[in-house]
């Protein structure tokens, strides 16, 4: 192992991807610069909120990064989240993922719910002229001189056609806005742990988010259950009142008597699943059909 | 309600009379002669849109207005015009004009040595009660910024319980024309509530009003408020509440261009931009089972915080308040007679 060298890098990707993208930043990741340890890194990867990046390496390790193992062979990456998608942007050595190798020039796109893992070329120069140049570390340093070293690489086939440069941003497809108010959705810690973890199947899923609701309830967690409650009512500029509507809906019951000893009964179809137990019946329905499928009411009453 | 239309000097014979009446207040004996005497007197489109997760309802509506100040006393006359009225449930669409025949509607009086308000009852008793103690609690320098911690039971609704909400207001002068004006602008973080019918409510708001500095004549006013309400297991319910206020010269044009006042900028985008106007899903259910307190509660706020904005200057504010706050729940303008059902090909 040649050790895990991390250094804080981008945080909001602007720029981006198929088949020549790169990335841009708008603010700088912090708290993390200087770890040169490998359970820094793993835990940088943890705390990555969606829509920050970190650059990590020259690693030889194994790490644990959105639901899935990835193998990195002296390589010198970037890791991400955007609303979309995961990515690993590589500069030098390999990074491999479920079966895909992404060599330096390229990345892996991971997509949610267990989605097959893509390999990507990037735009070496945008991503190069992203980097953020208060940043002189050596990890910098050595992700300059690779990207450099890329873009010198893909300018021919650039100026000859054979490769094209073209608007779509893997860390922020769509506007700028657009992706922001995505994060506020699926992006957040709770959501996205479910839908980047092992288990894909629906039921694991939705079980996943009705255990998930039902511990945000009981521990009178406001800002995580707002996660799960369904943003749809609420429009673009809601996130505020979901955890106003989550702190009372928490208050309106003694849900820790309620939900205690509660088993899990699932219903008829996906959208309707139960908790059973000595406190009661509580009914979780969610709305299927949209990109995850959130809360949309939770009803103490014995039906259902 | 008090009529104080004949202690004015004129009879609004007809609807909006007062706005095309040469002089609506006389000075009452020689001391009341020395002191001067301020008069303002127009005409106001009101516009509004409710929707309760069902139904959209626009209603716009022509309202005279008249305040005459003196020495800090003052007295005001509504008066409601002819307006039209837009109702869409699903397909169907219901349209209409109304027209309105009465006097003047509502008749108030401030009483500067007091600091209360007389008149329509339901209006003086909001007021005295309610929004005279945010008044107290607001700063009273020309340009400020300060934050009103309350709960719904502090505005008078019964039957609602918890989420404190604190407003952050500010308070400037503003320049449009060379004229010197006022601008006043709340907003509401999402808090939340709990109606008489059991529903849980989340509700947030933003709002805004530029006056005439001396005669605190309400020029422009708009406010957006946001909810989302549900009962027990049901579906949640959004709630939007949009209002607009434009004043109107005789001549018919509107007395400012707010989007010519750089300060209005973000608040015209907040309150009415690109996300103030995003569609909201439809909840598929019975228009008669939707709570209206949302929509009741955001009037009320309004008003309220538009009075701790203005301070005492903002009886012209109060009675456009008076104005929306008798057209809530079943006073609304039924959209009669015209119908245009959308049926399916």
């Amino acid at each position: 192992m040649r050790g895990v060298l991390l250094l804080s890098m981008i945080a909001v990707g602007f720029a981006g991807a198929v088949p020549v993208p790169a990335i841009a930043q708008d603010r700088l990741a912090t708290g993390i610069g200087g770890t040169s340890v490998a359970d820094g890194a793993s835990r940088a990867l943890e705390d990555l909120a969606t829509g920050e990046q970190v650059l990590i390496g020259p690693a030889d390790a194994t790490a644990r990064f959105a639901g899935r193992d990835v193998r990195l062979d002296g390589a010198l990456a970037v890791f991400g989240y955007a609303s979309d998608v995961a990515y690993i942007v590589v500069l030098d050595g390999e990074a491999m993922m479920g079966g895909q190798i992404a060599r330096p020039g390229r990345m892996l796109l991971i997509p949610p719910f267990g989605g097959a893992i893509a390999v990507e070329r990037f735009d070496a120069a945008r991503l190069r002229d992203a980097l953020p140049p208060e940043r002189s570390g050596p990890a910098f340093q050595m992700a300059r001189a690779r990207l450099d070293y890329l873009a010198g690489r893909q300018a021919p086939a650039i100026a000859l056609g054979r490769l094209q440069r073209t608007s779509f941003n893997v860390a922020a497809s769509g506007s700028a806005s657009q992706e922001a108010r995505r994060r506020a959705i699926v992006g957040s810690s709770a959501i996205r742990a479910i839908r980047f973890s092992d288990d894909n199947s629906m039921p694991g899923v939705v079980r996943d988010i009705v255990t998930g609701t039902a511990t945000a309830l009981v521990t009178g967690d406001a800002e995580r259950l707002a996660q799960f409650i369904d943003p749809l009512p609420f429009g673009p500029d809601g996130t505020s009142a979901r955890t106003a509507f989550a702190e009372a809906l928490i208050a309106r019951e003694d849900w820790s008597r309620r939900l205690s000893g509660a088993v899990i009964v699932p219903g008829a179809g996906d959208a309707l699943w139960r908790l059973s137990g000595p406190g009661g019946n509580t009914t979780f329905r969610l709305r299927l059909g949209g990109e995850f499928p959130f809360i949309e009411s939770i009803d103490t009453g014995e039906q259902g | 309600m008090i009529g104080i239309s004949g202690r004015l000097g004129f009879a609004a014979s007809s609807a909006l009379a007062l706005a095309l009446s040469p002089v609506i207040a006389q000075p009452a004996s020689s001391n009341d002669a020395v002191m001067p005497v301020v008069q303002t007197r127009g005409l106001v489109l009101m516009m509004t849109q409710t929707y309760d997760g069902v139904a959209t309802r626009s209603v716009s509506q022509k309202v005279g207005l008249a305040q005459s100040e003196r020495g800090g006393d003052r007295w005001m006359v509504v008066v409601y015009g002819e307006g039209a009225a837009v109702e869409r449930e699903g397909r169907a669409m219901s349209l209409g004009r109304f027209e309105n025949r009465g006097g003047s509607e509502l008749g108030l009086l401030y009483d500067a040595g007091d600091q209360t308000l007389s008149g329509d009852d339901q209006l003086a008793r909001f007021f005295n009660l309610f929004a005279r103690p945010l008044i107290d609690r607001s700063p009273a320098a020309a340009s400020a910024r300060w934050t009103l911690r309350l709960t719904p039971d502090q505005l008078g609704i019964v039957g609602t319980a918890g989420g404190g909400l604190g407003a952050t207001l500010s308070r400037q002068n503003v320049a449009w024309d060379d004229r010197r004006l006022l601008l006043v602008a709340y907003t509401v973080p999402a808090f939340s509530y709990r109606t008489m019918d059991g529903a849980n409510v989340a509700h947030w708001a933003r709002g805004a009003a530029v006056t005439d500095l001396l005669t605190g004549e309400v020029l422009w006013n708009a406010s957006l408020h946001r909810a989302v309400g549900q009962d027990g297991g049901a579906q949640a319910r959004p709630y939007r509440y949009a209002m607009s206020a434009h004043a109107f010269d005789e001549a018919g044009r509107p007395k400012i261009d707010v989007n010519a006042i750089d300060a209005m900028r973000p608040l015209l985008e907040a309150i009415q931009g690109e996300d103030a106007r995003s569609p909201l899903p439809i909840v598929a259910r019975p228009h008669g089972g939707a709570d209206q307190a949302p929509l009741e509660l955001a009037t009320l706020l309004d008003l309220a915080l538009l009075s701790a904005g203005l301070g005492d200057t903002g009886l012209h504010a109060v009675g456009l308040g008076g104005f929306l706050l008798s057209r809530t729940g079943a006073n609304q303008p039924q959209p009669l007679p015209s119908t245009i059902s959308g049926a399916s090909r």
